[in-house]
């Protein structure tokens, strides 16, 4: 009896360990309140918002910078983010799926601070790297493993910067499907 | 039915333990397992399943290896919590990265509302001293210097994020950061 008792309990904490790694790795993509659905919520897709660093958008975002967003959707095709960054220190982050990061870029990245960045499927990546190829055209490109997602710029708001103007040349970034 | 019984049984300590577990383990900052560099903590470690699920619940994205790494703290060098009545002096060694910055909030992420707008300070903007290393206080009263009034806040969180590409997964050690100390309490700060 005291036998079967302590293979039952034993049983139970095996179980209990599969539940625990299994639903600390579902909580990313469980969230209701996750990165990527905070953005789709409140801004537009297929253009660049600016979004205020408190946390009423995302959580944890620094208040010494400025902060913009384009949520975006690959199902139907790679989209592209492109144009003239501030020209001080700036960080790129792409988020997707379960809000996980897909890929980052900062400032010394990118040649004469002009922005080109290609974010889709792997497979439409793929093609998109070597149409650019034959092109001529260079593009930071960054895959994901899901649909939806979203770009997050950040611009340092220096004491000797107009916050004015850098939120005026993040809004003025293009975001849309990539051509 | 007695096999029903004991498969009832393990259900339920599966479930309730492996969820309760999960429970605690991501909202008990006690049980937070993340890299501590002295009285900094990682946020948001890329390779934690942990981190990844808090940010998510949080709704917040960290930093990318790219990007830097944001260090938070919560208490002193002396593990005592911090608290928004008392004065702080965050003091040693600058991070060597082309960008820093301090932000000093509450809990919730909120920063204090002063008439100067002070909510921290960054690379550009801090005092540094002879030896190129930094003392900024926080605390409820004005003091001399880097100061940060957070008379206004409710809880003290410092975070201090370093903008370097690569920082995250080559950590600079301790002693290379500035730590937190206790200078001294308000009446009624608890100390």
């Amino acid at each position: 009896m005291i036998g079967t008792l302590v293979r039952t309990v034993l049983s139970g904490l095996v179980v209990a360990g599969i539940v625990h790694v299994v639903a600390v790795l579902l909580v990313p993509g469980a969230a209701p309140g996750d990165a990527v659905a905070r953005v789709a919520g409140t801004a537009p897709p297929d253009r660049v918002t600016v979004i205020p660093a408190d946390t009423s958008v995302l959580a944890g975002l620094d208040p010494f910078f400025v902060h913009a967003v384009c949520p975006f959707d690959v199902s139907r095709g790679p989209v592209e983010i492109a144009g003239q960054m501030p020209p001080d220190v700036w960080t790129i982050a792409v988020a997707a799926g379960t809000g996980g990061i897909a890929g980052s870029l900062e400032h010394g990245s990118v040649a004469d601070g002009r922005l080109d960045l290609v974010v889709g499927r792997p497979g439409d990546v793929e093609r998109m790297r070597l149409q650019r190829v034959e092109s001529g055209r260079t593009a930071t490109m960054v895959e994901v493993d899901s649909d939806r997602g979203f770009v997050l710029l950040r611009a340092f708001d220096g004491p000797r910067a107009d916050e004015a103007d850098i939120r005026a040349l993040l809004s003025a970034l293009t975001c849309g499907p990539a051509a | 039915m007695f096999l029903v019984v004991r498969l009832l049984v393990v259900a339920v300590i599966g479930a309730g333990l492996g969820l309760g577990s999960v429970w605690l383990a991501l909202g008990d900052p006690r049980l937070d397992l993340t890299p501590h560099l002295g009285p900094w903590r990682v946020a948001g470690a890329a390779s934690d399943p942990y981190a990844a699920a808090r940010a998510a619940r949080a709704g917040g994205l960290p930093l990318g290896p790219a990007e830097g790494v944001a260090l938070v703290a919560t208490s002193d060098a002396d593990g005592r919590p911090l608290d928004p009545r008392c004065h702080y002096r965050v003091t040693g060694p600058a991070p060597s990265a082309p960008l820093w910055t301090l932000a000093v909030t509450d809990r919730q992420g909120r920063p204090p509302t002063n008439p100067a707008g002070r909510i921290g300070f960054t690379s550009r903007d801090v005092i540094y001293d002879h030896a190129g290393g930094i003392e900024v206080v926080v605390g409820p009263t004005a003091r001399p210097g880097n100061f940060v009034p957070a008379a206004d806040l409710a809880g003290l969180v410092f975070t201090l994020r370093i903008y370097e590409p690569g920082v995250a997964a080559d950590l600079p050690p301790a002693e290379r950061l500035p730590t937190v100390r206790l200078s001294g309490c308000t009446m009624g700060g608890g100390r």
